[in-house]
Formats: C-alpha cells, sequence, structure tokens
C-alpha cells in the first residue's frame, strides 16, 4: 500500500529532513508515526501527499509511483488519502453536514450521493445529532471528528492524521482514537503522526519512531516505553 | 469539469464580489476607463483619420504654365492633360484670375495689390482635379513633365503633415492604451487576491480533498469576467454618450471637419471593447489565483 525505498529530502538550505528511509505499510495497517518535532514526521507527510517530491529514493502509494505520476494521476492519488489536521481546518460558515459534503462536492459527486453518503459518515464518526450546527458550536473533540468524517466521505484507502489529538482533552482524544480505531477495522489504513506517547502506548498498534530523519524504531504493537530502552 | 459544477461556480463568484462590494467597485472602474480610454482613443484616430482622406480627396492639382507659351501650344497642352487617365476636370485660371483671388485673402483690391507689386508676378495656371485621391502624386508628376509646365503642386505638405499627426496620435495612443491595461489587470488581480487570502483555508481543504486547479480557478475566473463584462458595458455607455455629446456640440463649429458619425465601425468596437474587458478580468483573477497556488504549494 505504501512503500518507501531509500527515501531522502534534503531542502534548499542544506536540512535533511529525512535520511535514506525504507519502510512498507500494508493495506488496513494501523501505523503512529511518532518523533520529536523536527524528526522529519511532518516531511514524511507532504512527500506521501505528494505535496513535495523526494530528493532521492522512491515512493509507491496505492500502486503510483509518486516520482513519475503524472498530474491527472495526482488528483486521483489525493481523492485516495484523507487527511486530518490538528487545526481541524473546518469551513466556519458551513454547517457539519456542509462542511462533510463540501468535500465530495469539489470533487463532483452526484447530489444524490451526496445526500446518501454524508449521513453514513456522520454516524460512523457519531454527530448525526449535530448536522445541522455549526463549527463554533462544537467542541474540539467533536470538531476532529467532523474533519474525520470530511477525510473519509470520498472512502479514501488511506487516512493521514498529523497529530489529531494535539487540541484535544484526556476524554476527547481518547473518542477519537476509538472513532480512528473503527475506521481501521472497516480497512481504511490509517498513518498517525503523533507525540502523544500515553495514546500509542495504550493502543499497540505499529509504531514507526523518527530521530534526526532516521527511522530509530519500527515494531507492531509497539510503544514509546519501549523506545526509551533503546 | 461537470455542467453541474458551473452552477455552483457563478453562485460563489456573486458572493464574493458581493463580499468585497468596494474593491468589485474600483476594479470595474478601472476597467471601464481603461476601455473608455482605449475607445476614445481609437474614435480620434478615426476621426483623424477621416479628416487626412477627406483633405485628400479635395486635393488639387495646380500646374504653373510658362510664360512664353504660345496660344497653340497652351491649346494642346490643356487637351494633353484632359486626355490623361485619371484627371477628371482642367480649368484654367489666367494670371488676373489669380491675382484676383489673391487680393481677395489678403482683403485687397487688385488694382491696389498691383500697385505694391508694380506688375503682376502670377503665372496662369491649370487647376486639375483627380478621380482617385492616390494618383494625385504620380498625376502631379506626369504634369509637371509636360513642356509649357513650370510646376506642378497639390498641397503635399498639408497632406504629409497630416499623416505625420496621425501617426503620433496612434503612437501615443497605443502606449497609453498598454499602461493602462498593465494597470487594470494589476488592479483586477489585486481584488481577487484580497478575496483568495479570504477563502484560504477553503482552498487548502479543496486542494486536500482532491479539486482540480480548474475547479479552484473557476468562480474567480467568472468573478473576473463578470467584473470585466460589467467594466466593458460601462464604457460602452460612457463612450457612446460622449461621442454624441461631441457630434451635437462640435459637429456646428468645425464645420471644416466631418465627424465620423455612428456606424458599423462602432458596433463592432463596442462589442470589442466588452469581450476585452471579458479578457482583462479573466487575466487579472487567474494571473493573482496562479500566484496564489504557487505561494501555497511553496508553504505547505
Amino acid at each position: 500500500m505504501i512503500s518507501l525505498q531509500g527515501v531522502s529530502k534534503k531542502y534548499d538550505k542544506g536540512a535533511l529532513a529525512l535520511d535514506d528511509i525504507t519502510m512498507e505499510i500494508e493495506p488496513g495497517e494501523f501505523v503512529f508515526l511518532c518523533g520529536a518535532s523536527g524528526a522529519g514526521k511532518s516531511t514524511l507527510i507532504r512527500l506521501l501527499f505528494r505535496e513535495e517530491g523526494v530528493t532521492s529514493g522512491d515512493i509507491i502509494v496505492n500502486g503510483r509511483d509518486l516520482n513519475r505520476i503524472r498530474r491527472r494521476d495526482l488528483l486521483k492519488h489525493r481523492r485516495a488519502m484523507g487527511m486530518v489536521f490538528q487545526d481541524y481546518r473546518l469551513l466556519p460558515k458551513k454547517n457539519v453536514y456542509d462542511n462533510v459534503a463540501y468535500a465530495m462536492e469539489v470533487t463532483e459527486c452526484k447530489r444524490k450521493d451526496i445526500k446518501i453518503r454524508v449521513p453514513e459518515i456522520l454516524e460512523v464518526v457519531g454527530l448525526s445529532h449535530k448536522a445541522l450546527n455549526f463549527p463554533s458550536e462544537l467542541s474540539g473533540g467533536e470538531q476532529q471528528r467532523v474533519a474525520i468524517a470530511r477525510a473519509l466521505v470520498n472512502r479514501p484507502a488511506i487516512l493521514i492524521a498529523d497529530e489529531p489529538t494535539g487540541n484535544l482533552d484526556p476524554q476527547n482524544a481518547y473518542e477519537l482514537m476509538e472513532v480512528l480505531q473503527t475506521i481501521n477495522e472497516k480497512g481504511t489504513t490509517v498513518v498517525m503522526a503523533t507525540h502523544a506517547k500515553d495514546i500509542v502506548d495504550c493502543m499497540r498498534k505499529r509504531v514507526i519512531m523518527l530521530s534526526e530523519g532516521q527511522i530509530v524504531y519500527d515494531k507492531a504493537r509497539g510503544g514509546y516505553h519501549e523506545v526509551t530502552l533503546i | 469539469m461537470k455542467l453541474r459544477s458551473f452552477r455552483r461556480f457563478f453562485v460563489e463568484a456573486f458572493q464574493s464580489l458581493g463580499r468585497n462590494l468596494a474593491m468589485t467597485i474600483a476594479s470595474i472602474a478601472t476597467i471601464a476607463l481603461t476601455l473608455f480610454v482605449c475607445g476614445i482613443f481609437t474614435v480620434l484616430v478615426m476621426n483623424v483619420d477621416k479628416f487626412a482622406s477627406d483633405i485628400e480627396s479635395t486635393v488639387e492639382i495646380q500646374a504653373f504654365i510658362d510664360n512664353d507659351i504660345s496660344a497653340t501650344a497652351a491649346a494642346d497642352l490643356i487637351s494633353d492633360i484632359r486626355g490623361m487617365t485619371g484627371v477628371e476636370t482642367v480649368t484654367f485660371i489666367s494670371k488676373e484670375e489669380a491675382l484676383a483671388n489673391m487680393a481677395a485673402q489678403l482683403e485687397e483690391t487688385p488694382a491696389d495689390l498691383l500697385d505694391s507689386l508694380g506688375s503682376n508676378p502670377l503665372p496662369d495656371s491649370y487647376m486639375i482635379t483627380v478621380a482617385d485621391p492616390n494618383e494625385v502624386a504620380g498625376i502631379a508628376e506626369k504634369v509637371e513633365s509636360f513642356s509649357g509646365i513650370s510646376d506642378a503642386k497639390y498641397g503635399e505638405d498639408t497632406v504629409d503633415n497630416m499623416f505625420t499627426m496621425l501617426k503620433w496620435v496612434r503612437y501615443f495612443g497605443i502606449g497609453l492604451i498598454i499602461l493602462l491595461i498593465i494597470a487594470s489587470i494589476v488592479i483586477v488581480a489585486f481584488n481577487i487576491k484580497i478575496t483568495v487570502a479570504s477563502r484560504k483555508w477553503e482552498i487548502v481543504i479543496m486542494r486536500y480533498v482532491g479539486a482540480s486547479n480548474w475547479y479552484i480557478r473557476w468562480p474567480f475566473c467568472i468573478a473576473g469576467m463578470v467584473m470585466g463584462l460589467l467594466g466593458g458595458i460601462v464604457s460602452v455607455g460612457l463612450l457612446y454618450g460622449t461621442y454624441s455629446l461631441v457630434i451635437d456640440k462640435l459637429s456646428s463649429v468645425l464645420v471644416f471637419m466631418n465627424l465620423v458619425s455612428f456606424n458599423m465601425s462602432f458596433v463592432y468596437m463596442f462589442l470589442s471593447m466588452i469581450v476585452f474587458g471579458v479578457f482583462l478580468g479573466s487575466a487579472g483573477s487567474l494571473l493573482s489565483l496562479n500566484v496564489y497556488l504557487k505561494e501555497r504549494k511553496k508553504v505547505q
């Protein structure tokens, strides 16, 4: 599903953000991407989304070689990936339903499909009863669930979440992880970049730890407590 | 791009025009002013052009006859000139008539003029009109080569001056028009840029969920086109009103100059102004959006 072979990324200023990364993520996996700030997590996410190109190495996502991807296929690639951010990035003037439906509208889905799909996905994230509320009327956790619903409404094969619990209190963070767990159980591959040690240790999923652009730890059912021992 | 998306593009375009009403009005006014000035210069060039060709068409050749020519030779000469291709009429003007004309121009009597000059220095001449103004120079040259003709003039200096003036009016007009076009594209681009900045999250989200660049561009492009269309219509109205007024007020004053009246050329010009307005509006918006999309790429 996601394959990186010897991937390095160097910026103009000379800093090596990623250094010879090789890893495979299988369909249906739940992977935590961990590491301190500046470790290379965000760079890796940008490369996966093809916001930027690699300096060297190969990235293949959903069978597409991102080094040789054509402009037309880039759209298909992005539509096959759902993105969730720490700051939610919801449209404040649209209600929950419209925020989610928006992702389908911009990909030019039929209106009748939107009417069926949006309530379905709001049900999955447990927000059917808040469909007509505006983002400002929701808690942080609820706003993040709207963002997840929006990321998933086009049925992407991969969900990439960049610090999704960063702005949430422990209770909301825990509820959000339950939603991500449910989504993963339904078959979506989840890659989540996070600092939250408690969540990583509690979930017992695959953990890939980055430090100074290199993978220093990669273990199925891993956790932060093991890393400190390395 | 699917057709149903365009309904959405139009709604978004009009919403954004309404949200930034002051900038929208400023952009429409700039486009209108640009097109109005373009129109004014085009009309000016049309009129100078017409004035020049009017003058050219009324140009007569004055061929001066040698003083020592015999009556028989003079008769042969007039029939030779009449027989030339392109010559319409040939009128003989005696030296006495020429003196009388000159005296009339100087507001004196021929006798007083003759007194001051001593003797009549003016030669006999022929006034020649030609069928095609473009052949004036050629015919004048041929007439001058006839024996018995000392000189043939057709006011070439006046015509040349007119064309030189026309050339400079054109250069100045084109220069000013280019400057105004750049100014209006920049102002429209600035307006759209403000709109784009206010909707940056929406654009970022659109890109993250896989919207195509044209899906993002269309609402802004339509907004630019609407501003251009309105600017074009306003400029046509202004130009029509101004020129109607000029014709009304000046035609009685400038009796020697026959102004170009509204005809099909004006219809084409008005349509071109509107189409060009739409082009200016869309060019401005696409320019600002492309710059913005590139910036977003760098930031993220």
